[in-house]
């Protein structure tokens, strides 16, 4: 059984599927992460795709300062993304808001809507800090389990 | 056929990617992290007072001053820098590292304030004369 | 007499299904087609590309995700057709003759095509039962575009078909090779790009433009069963072409190894046209295949009248 769990682990880890979600982003953490699936940087070395449908992936990568208009379709993306899965903050915006800290628009950083686990600072950031950040993100979505608690994992499809 | 040419001699030559981890090099002085000198800050407050997106946060008192900054909050638009007279801030050639709690790279730092030491007395008179008014006491005829 | 005939005919079909070209040579040699074609286009473009075992651990990946639990009748039909593309992709793979004198019945061109047919019919009533507004438009794309390279794949098939007077394949790859054969196959060739969604008629799974196509409600396990299919079909298609093209000639061992070169040759000619084209919209698609039905039409039906002592 142990042999069947650690090559589900290492397959988890060595095939991170991305769905990028932008929630008002001003498109430049957009850019690095495209750039970051060019050939210069070539995220696919480590088995990254980009995903076209958050069913798809394993990783949600969110870039933006959370708009008001944003905020619930980003909580209703976080729930159609399947166990176990990440949330990377890309940029500084979706973790402090940066430099729109005072907006009337705005609904905060990004982790007062879904728990974020790993945080790439920049802005924006380099691709290479992003390919870092997506192999973090690898490895912690091979270490949790398929029904984790208090993360909204059921396998009820929501509509 | 310009592009059949081209794949076909992609498919035979080295990839340019950089292989993870490597990474390339990062050029100075553009868009780094921030560095603070604590020996030379005045703790004039101007860097405060520029930045844009209130990632240095500059607190006076009486004794002491605390500066603190946090990577996470700065567009890294350099305008504390420019506004340093002091050259107490730099730029520095990395970028902010990933991390995985919120909060977890700001930095804070409190340094005691300190009586200013008075300049050393100059062996010829350092104002310079304007033209056609008296020369200053002491210069030499 | 008869039953140890019909006993030992299904039991070799049954083999031919499960183990060789079945299941167990044709999953692992569909991961290799998937990884040999994402190696050559990203190659191709100067990146490294994926490491050896990636498809792989993709399966490994999505079948360890919970199976998604959906309402009663609509999940059930749901997740019927990713089984049912899997199903049928494994039996055409199974009815290639790679093996001389491996069996197969008259006829067994039909099922063939029928066979490789299925996938893409599954995909297009997939999305139209995911009750998503991107899967309907991705499965009318997909439905459109199978008709048309249809027309040009079946055009040819018939013609060499028609050439031997015979719908074994058996007999169609044993034959001698002839004019009529090689232009068949290179419009077998020019249909494939079409079937297995690549540049540049990679329109029905047009990555992001319709979010993820007919397949976006997918998840999971479901996932990964269309990802096999998918592989699956890659060794159908390109196995059909390597049967017509590889001759059967030396000992036993032979013909297998030559068949997984053809495979192989001919997937890195579609990631080559894959890397070196963009996508071309419907309307465009649609335009070209006719316009090449209608010569292969005219070849086909010229070839028959003559064959047939007509002309």
């Amino acid at each position: 059984m142990n042999f069947f769990r650690r090559l589900v682990c290492t397959a988890r880890r060595r095939s991170p599927w991305l769905f990028h979600m932008n929630s008002g982003s001003c498109n430049g953490c957009d850019i690095e992460l495209i750039a970051s699936l060019s050939p210069r940087y070539d995220a696919e070395q480590l088995g990254v795709q980009l995903q076209g449908s958050p069913r798809h992936a394993d990783i949600l990568c969110v870039s933006g300062p959370v708009t008001r208009n944003a905020a619930g379709a980003i909580e209703t993306v976080y729930k159609q993304v399947p166990c176990p899965k990440a949330v990377i903050a890309i940029g500084s915006c979706p973790a402090t808001t940066n430099v729109f800290i005072d907006s009337p628009t705005l609904d905060g950083p990004l982790d007062r809507h879904i728990p974020v686990d790993v945080f790439v600072p920049g802005c924006p950031p380099r691709p290479d800090a992003i390919i870092r950040g997506i192999a973090q993100a690898a490895a912690i979505v091979a270490e949790r389990r398929r029904t984790a608690e208090g993360s909204g994992c059921t396998t009820e499809v929501e509509a | 056929m310009n592009t059949l040419l081209l794949l076909i001699k992609n498919l035979f030559s080295r990839p340019v990617t950089v292989r993870f981890p490597a990474a390339p090099p990062v050029r100075s002085g553009y868009r780094g992290l921030v560095e603070y000198d604590a020996t030379k800050c005045t703790g004039c407050g101007m860097c405060a007072f520029r930045c844009t997106s209130r990632a240095i946060v500059f607190r006076s008192g009486k004794t002491d001053f605390k500066w603190s900054y946090d990577p996470a909050q700065c567009t890294f638009c350099a305008r504390c820098i420019d506004g340093c007279e002091a050259g107490a801030l730099t730029m520095a050639a990395e970028c902010p590292p990933v991390y995985l709690a919120a909060g977890a790279l700001k930095r804070a730092y409190v340094t005691p304030r300190q009586r200013p030491t008075p300049p050393a007395q100059p062996a010829a008179p350092a104002a310079p004369a304007l033209p056609g008014t008296a020369p200053a006491p002491g210069e030499a005829k | 007499m008869t039953q140890t005939i019909a006993l030992s005919a299904s039991t070799d079909a049954l083999l031919r299904l499960l183990v060789f070209p079945g299941l167990l040579f044709a999953v692992p040699c569909a991961w290799f087609l998937v990884w040999l074609e994402r190696k050559a286009v990203a190659r191709m473009q100067q990146r490294i590309g994926p490491p050896f075992m990636q498809p792989f651990y993709d399966f490994v990946k999505l079948m360890s995700k919970a199976w998604p639990r959906r309402e009663e009748l609509s999940g059930a039909i749901m997740s019927f057709w990713p089984l049912l593309a899997v199903a049928s992709a494994a039996g055409a793979v199974g009815l290639l003759p790679v093996l001389p004198n491996s069996g197969g019945f008259a006829g067994d061109l039909i099922l063939l095509l029928a066979l490789l047919e299925m996938p893409s019919m599954c995909l297009v009533a997939a999305g139209f039962s995911s009750r998503s507004v991107f899967a309907e438009i991705g499965s009318v794309r997909e439905a459109i575009l199978s008709v048309s390279y249809n027309v040009v794949f079946l055009l040819a098939l018939v013609s060499i078909a028609a050439s031997q007077h015979s719908f074994r394949i058996e007999a169609l790859a044993q034959s001698s090779a002839s004019p009529l054969r090689w232009l068949g196959v290179a419009a077998i060739l020019v249909c494939l790009p079409g079937k297995l969604h690549l540049n540049p008629f990679s329109l029905s799974n047009a990555e992001q433009e319709i979010y993820a196509g007919p397949l976006t409600e997918y998840m999971g396990p479901e996932l990964a069963l269309w990802e096999l299919a998918h592989g699956l079909e890659w060794v159908a298609a390109t196995g059909l072409v390597a049967t017509l093209v590889v001759p059967h000639f030396g000992p036993a061992w032979l013909p297998p190894l030559l068949f997984v070169a053809a495979i192989a040759i001919i997937v890195l000619l579609l990631a080559f046209v894959a890397a070196a084209t963009a996508r071309l919209a419907i309307d465009t698609s649609v335009r070209f295949y006719s316009r090449c039905a209608l010569v292969f039409a005219a070849i086909a039906l010229v070839s028959a009248l003559w064959i047939g002592g007509k002309l």
